[in-house]
């Protein structure tokens, strides 16, 4: 992923929004962040050729109208979109979201701790990654 | 005397005969009649009216020489026979020689037309019988022709029959209180229904006979079902199953069946016997714990979804008050004093007891729903590895006194149990060198583990209250605890069919016990 590849983040909760901004700013990320949330929103965003497409989609599972796995499986069955990695962002350690979300092709699974400090850890694990690792055009 | 008399003449026809013998001379064929009754097995004697014997057949002479050898003459030509029976050897028993005194002397006076008694005469080596018979002379002679007939053969068949026939009895007498019971035949037709049958299906036996078993049908299996009974029976196998049948008043009784065809000669099934036994009540207690089985699937699912929604909807609050407490302090240290800031770090710990607690309803609520996945532990690895895992601090040392079982379990809640029980006795160390020992003993069908220390102990009088959700012995924020691990041991052990228990002493240290069931 490169510098000035947008993020998309598909949240529902606004604090939780904040905190994965404030999180970015403070890793001293310089992507662009584009907020929707839900899976509906998001597909909207993302079919709209007015909008950056992203290099990386953090995902929220549960989120109102359409959730984080049916929006992923939309995703990966449309040609134009499942090259773009997704990373699954959620407060569920349950194993059957765990395994709903793998058995779609989701490229990461991330429980969000409660503790801040942990937080910004977590998502500097998954900048550093997708920043070293090669991805799709 | 008659020419066409049956009597026999004397034994031998010679004048050394008794005085009592007053007939005439036999006729001409006598010679023929006495060799056709002295051919005769039968022994026959000719009394006269006083019962004294005036003539006997071969047969009668060599019984009395064999069985009266003491005193032939007692049941010789001359003898009274009245006074032979009684008292006689021939007739031992009193209430047997009474009767046959009585007999023929009703005989001889012409009060009976004749008289039977079967008698026994047992012989040192074996049981005998005999059939005494007493028919009056026709004619104006007075008298009557006795004989004895060996009988023990049918005597013995006819108690071995009459036996067998009371077995029988008794037999279908506790099969009808058992059973209903039913003959068809070959096309089904009843033909015989026991009371049983008629009480459970309430139709009359008069309604049954000639119908067949479609008047008890419910309806409730499919015909394949039927077909397949018949096609069973009809190759004179035993069908057995079990039966919805619906009785005269429409109510429906379930029966457990067993018909067995009866083969003719010709091999083929010739009837039809069908025994049932009624299992209405067990049906219905079955149809209820399927029932209640499917309530308690809904209950689970219902429960799992809590657990799903208190994961997700429960913590994301939690998690954004935890996040502004947390940037108040960072974006507003120039701005709070010392106490505003420890009381929005209060609000951080707080909320992360609070997201504990809730990953502890979760864990507890998870156990026994992913029993699905259990396979054989080597629970010797497992603790090693667990306590690698827990990195006790270096004044605790864990021992481990036996070499622990593989058992058929859940690797992640048998991981828990001994997490649980160490961790616990880590944090109540309260000594300089701490010591925790393993041990494990086969005992009988269980296997009885200890994890022992050397720490604080425990009052007695709160060993249940330990194992209860959320119940910590320690003030909450002297130790960071959940109240969760015990209670997970408890259900883990319990749910494994197993028990957990302590003993303890204050200041000394606690064990704690459980078992597991050796085989699943």
């Amino acid at each position: 992923m490169q510098p000035h590849q947008h993020i998309l983040l598909v949240e529902d909760d606004d604090i939780d929004a904040m905190t994965v901004r404030r999180t970015l700013k403070e890793i001293g990320a310089s992507n662009p962040l584009d907020r929707v949330s839900d899976g509906e929103q998001a597909l909207a965003f993302l079919r709209d050729p007015a909008n950056a497409r992203p290099g990386l989609i953090l995902l929220d599972l549960n989120m109102p109208r359409m959730n984080g796995l049916e929006f992923v499986a939309v995703v990966k069955n449309d040609p134009e979109l499942r090259l773009i990695p997704v990373v699954v962002l959620t407060t569920s350690s349950e194993e059957g979201d765990r395994v709903a979300a793998f058995s779609k092709s989701v490229a990461g699974y991330m429980v969000k701790p409660v503790d801040y400090p942990q937080f910004v850890g977590i998502m500097r694990l998954i900048r550093d990654y997708w920043m070293t690792s090669v991805t799709p055009p | 005397m008659s020419v066409t008399s049956p009597l026999p003449p004397t034994a031998d026809g010679s004048s050394d005969v008794a005085p009592a013998h007053r007939y005439a001379p036999a006729p001409t064929n006598d010679g023929e009649a006495l060799d056709l009754l002295n051919s005769l097995t039968k022994q026959i004697a000719l009394v006269d009216e006083h019962g004294i014997i005036v003539s006997v057949n071969e047969s009668w002479r060599e019984f009395g020489l064999a069985n009266g050898a003491a005193e032939p003459q007692a049941v010789a030509v001359g003898a009274n026979y009245l006074v032979v029976c009684d008292g006689s050897a021939l007739v031992p028993q009193d209430a047997y020689a009474v009767a046959a005194q009585a007999g023929v002397a009703a005989v001889l006076a012409g009060s009976l037309p004749h008289f039977e008694l079967e008698y026994p005469c047992h012989s040192p080596t074996e049981e005998r019988w005999f059939l005494l018979r007493a028919a009056p002379l026709v004619g104006q002679r007075r008298g009557a022709v006795v004989s004895h007939e060996a009988i023990t053969q049918r005597w013995q068949l006819e108690q071995q029959r009459a036996a067998l026939t009371a077995e029988l009895l008794e037999l279908k007498t506790a099969l009808d209180q058992h059973a209903l019971v039913a003959i068809t035949d070959t096309r089904g037709i009843i033909t015989y229904v026991n009371d049983k049958f008629c009480a459970v299906s309430k139709w009359s036996r008069e309604e049954l006979i000639g119908r067949d078993h479609r008047i008890v049908n419910s309806g409730h299996h499919p015909k394949e079902f039927i077909r397949s009974l018949w096609e069973t029976i009809r190759r004179g196998e035993v069908w057995q199953g079990e039966v919805c049948n619906r009785a005269k008043d429409g109510s429906i009784y379930w029966v457990d069946t067993t018909i067995v065809p009866l083969l003719g000669r010709d091999s083929q099934p010739s009837r039809y016997i069908a025994i049932r036994s009624e299992i209405t009540e067990r049906k219905l207690l079955e149809e209820l714990n399927t029932e209640m089985v499917g309530q308690l699937h809904i209950a689970n699912r219902e429960l799992s979804e809590f657990a799903y929604v208190v994961s997700h909807d429960l913590k994301a609050p939690l998690r954004g008050i935890g996040s502004l407490a947390s940037w108040l302090v960072s974006d507003y240290a120039d701005k709070l004093d010392d106490q505003g800031c420890s009381q929005l770090n209060l609000i951080a710990s707080r909320v992360k007891r609070l997201s504990l607690m809730i990953d502890g309803i979760l864990m507890h609520s998870r156990v026994g729903r992913s029993n699905d996945d259990r396979s054989p532990v080597d629970l010797d690895a497992l603790l090693r590895s667990t306590i690698d895992l827990l990195a006790p601090p270096p004044h605790v040392t864990i021992r481990i006194d036996d070499s622990l079982p593989v058992l058929t379990t859940n690797i992640v809640t048998a991981q828990q149990v001994f997490q649980n029980l160490l961790s616990n006795a880590i944090d109540f160390i309260d000594k300089p060198i701490g010591l925790i020992s393993i041990s494990c003993q086969r005992e009988g069908p269980s296997w009885h583990f200890t994890v022992a220390d050397n720490g604080s102990g425990i009052p007695a009088h709160q060993f249940d209250r330990i194992f209860q959700l959320f119940q910590t012995l320690a003030a909450r924020d002297q130790r960071e605890r959940t109240g969760v691990g015990l209670t997970l041991v408890k259900k883990i052990v319990e749910l494994e069919g197993g028990k957990v228990w302590l003993e303890s002493t204050l200041g000394i240290g606690t064990t704690f016990h459980f078992t597991l069931p050796a085989s699943p």
